[in-house]
């Protein structure tokens, strides 16, 4: 069986197709050749998975997470996404500032038109009791403002718009 | 003497957990409540009974006096421990108390009045002869007036100054202000947090000690006037005014330091007829002069570090002070061995701003040895949400020395796993190797100082990550029913759900 992974700027292709002792696992990424390994799986209980890989015995913690694999190591947790098609990767943000974490709109400090400075403080949101202060990245001019005093936000929403 | 019969438990997570699990050793029996929030919660499951108390909000539950007081009476409690947070400082809750006639844990009302406000406390402090950091209290009720009051006293005090809320604590409605033009609008910024936090939008000024350490007493005091202190902790590492790691005994502290600072804070305790445990903090100074902060009238998150150090359990001594028994300690019998540290493991995001992250714990595994304690009020699949305090575990490291003692530290924290939710296990590994705190060089801006362009390593898999990764898609969840029963993302269709005669790797 063959399964693609994805992660920050990487990926990778693996095979895994049982052997005579245990299974026979290839590594494929890119600008790489195919590297493959004799594994035996020593141990499956729920999340724990102890493998021998090679001559090394290693412990790993797995999970799912939607449509995400887990895998421990040590503290160390890596999270591999399935591979979005080539060119579907949303573009970076541009412009648009967004609520990283939901909170309540405190104050809103600038107006469509307005000339602002890198550092400016154009929003103030409320979360967790803290008040956080979201300040223009660069110098520009506000666009659009997209949300009022008072009003609830969830990640991902636009709060302001910068050119 | 006897204790008590039961003990309602107010309070959630960790410390809820803490208090439940003494109480069960002093063979007390115990009540805990929780929100709608936290059924099924650590918590809940360790107590005798456990009631709901309401809505997740914490005006609707943990905050809700007359609920808790309603509970303790139908459950036939004889005593409250507050833990620490929600209503730990409030007054009027350990007056309401001990009027519905049970025994509050923790300090008279009246010494929680008088620690309460920051501004009454330095008053109080500076009548005992306790040493404050220079600052101005405004005598205007009017905020516009406060602010031109405070404008001329910061003149005087000379800047950088800092505004501190009244009714604060953790770092809200704090703001160092450097730059005479930004003052106006820092001192609105943070009366409007103060406001939104404690209810009170009161702030005051004081002059900034540059490089300061912060340095805690811990301390105990009984019915009988007998006060003592348990030695200091250091929590100078700290991220917007959050203690984040803690340890005892400090680095900057020698045996006469120690013995005047310790005599400061059980002359504070004294001052306003302090019983129970509380905690007298203050700042210390580069060149040797220590102030009086201010005074922590509840069991202090960081508490575990003085246990190791001295084997006394604080929340017994609180159990045992409240009914009444005397201290069975002199301050000539209090010894410390070795060196304790304590890192807070939060549920934030130090790639974005240290953002609490919310989330389901989908792995959790805690490292266990020798010298290692780890306090924590969250199980694998609970979710971490927004209503609550982020801080997951508190994890806590004994050895000899403090060389050792670090060095357990930074492999505990490269053997705690928490998977589902982003925390700052990373950070607090950062802070640990950093060559200055190796060399218990701390100060209070140490992160600011040493970590501020900080971002979390990229770790790239490798191979043998990925080869786990195929194995387990390869297996399917199925091989584990109870993780499968956890997990939203398990695949029952997968043939090898049913595949529990599974032989891979025996030929």
């Amino acid at each position: 069986m063959e399964f693609r992974y994805a992660w920050g700027n990487g990926e990778a292709t693996v095979r895994v197709q049982p052997a005579a002792e245990g299974l026979w696992v290839t590594i494929e990424r890119p600008g790489r050749e195919p590297v493959g390994y004799r594994v035996m799986v020593s141990r499956r209980e729920g999340e724990r998975l102890l493998l021998s890989i090679g001559e090394r015995h290693l412990l790993f913690h797995v999970a799912r997470d939607g449509k995400a694999r887990l895998v421990a190591q040590g503290a160390h947790v890596f999270r591999l996404e399935p591979p979005t098609p080539r060119g579907a990767r949303p573009p970076a943000a541009g412009g648009d500032l967004t609520a990283v974490m939901p909170g309540k709109v405190l104050d809103v400090l600038v107006q469509p038109g307005q000339r602002v400075e890198s550092g400016t403080p154009l929003v103030i949101l409320e979360a967790m009791k803290m008040e956080l202060r979201i300040t223009a990245p660069g110098d520009g001019e506000v666009a659009a403002v997209f949300v009022r005093a008072g009003d609830v936000v969830n990640p991902g929403q636009k709060l302001v718009e910068l050119r | 003497m006897s204790l008590f019969r039961k003990i309602l438990v107010a309070n959630r997570g960790e410390i809820a957990v803490r208090i439940l699990r003494a109480c069960q050793e002093l063979g007390i029996a115990t009540v805990a409540v929780y929100s709608e929030a936290d059924a099924g919660a650590l918590h809940t499951s360790l107590a005798d009974e456990a009631v709901c108390i309401g809505p997740p909000p914490p005006l609707q539950s943990y905050l809700r006096a007359d609920a808790l007081l309603t509970v303790a009476r139908e459950r036939g409690c004889d005593a409250v421990h507050p833990g620490y947070g929600f209503l730990a400082e409030s007054a009027d809750f350990a007056a309401a108390v001990t009027a519905a006639g049970l025994t509050f844990i923790g300090p008279p009302a009246s010494a929680m009045r008088a620690m309460g406000g920051k501004i009454a406390s330095r008053r109080v402090m500076e009548a005992a002869g306790v040493p404050v950091v220079p600052g101005y209290h405004p005598v205007a009720t009017d905020p516009e007036a406060q602010t031109v009051e405070l404008i001329a006293a910061a003149e005087r005090l000379g800047y950088p100054v800092l505004i501190k809320a009244s009714a604060g604590g953790g770092g809200k409605g704090m703001r160092i202000v450097a730059d005479p033009e930004r003052l106006t609008l820092e001192l609105e910024s943070a009366r409007r947090e103060a406001q939104n936090a404690f209810g009170d939008p009161t702030v005051y000024l004081e002059k900034l000690i540059p490089g300061p350490r912060h340095i805690e007493f811990q301390i105990l005091a009984d019915h009988n006037g007998h006060v003592i202190h348990l030695g200091e902790r250091e929590c100078s590492i700290q991220r917007r005014h959050q203690k984040i790691i803690e340890e005892t005994p400090s680095p900057a502290l020698t045996p006469e330091l120690r013995a005047r600072m310790g005599a400061a804070a059980v002359a504070a305790a004294r001052a306003v007829g302090y019983t129970n445990a509380g905690t007298v903090e203050f700042l210390l100074a580069p060149d040797g002069r220590f102030y009086f902060l201010e005074m922590n009238t509840r069991l202090q998150v960081e508490h575990p570090i003085t246990e190791a150090v001295t084997g006394i359990d604080l929340v017994k001594a609180q159990i045992r002070i409240a009914a009444g028994q005397p201290l069975p300690w002199r301050q000539e019998a209090i010894t410390w061995r070795g060196h304790a540290i304590e890192a807070r493991i939060y549920a934030e995001d130090p790639a974005h701003q240290f953002l609490p992250a919310i989330g389901r714990v989908l792995l959790l595994s805690a490292p266990v040895g020798p010298g290692i304690r780890v306090d924590t009020g969250i199980m694998a699949g609970d979710v971490i949400g927004l209503y609550y305090d982020p801080m997951i575990a508190k994890l806590i490291c004994w050895a000899e020395d403090r060389d050792e003692a670090v060095r357990k530290l930074d492999w505990a924290l490269s053997h705690f796993l928490i998977a589902g939710v982003t925390t700052n296990i990373p950070y607090l590994q950062a802070i640990v190797r950093h060559p200055a705190y190796r060399q218990g060089r701390l100060s209070t801006d140490f992160v600011t100082r040493h970590l501020a362009a900080w971002q979390p390593p990229t770790v790239e898999p490798s191979d043998e990550v990925l080869v786990a990764a195929a194995v387990a898609d390869f297996q399917g969840e199925g091989v584990a029913p109870a993780i499968g029963a956890i997990l939203p993302g398990a695949e029952p269709y997968s043939p090898w759900s049913v595949a529990d005669g599974f032989r891979l790797g025996r030929g």
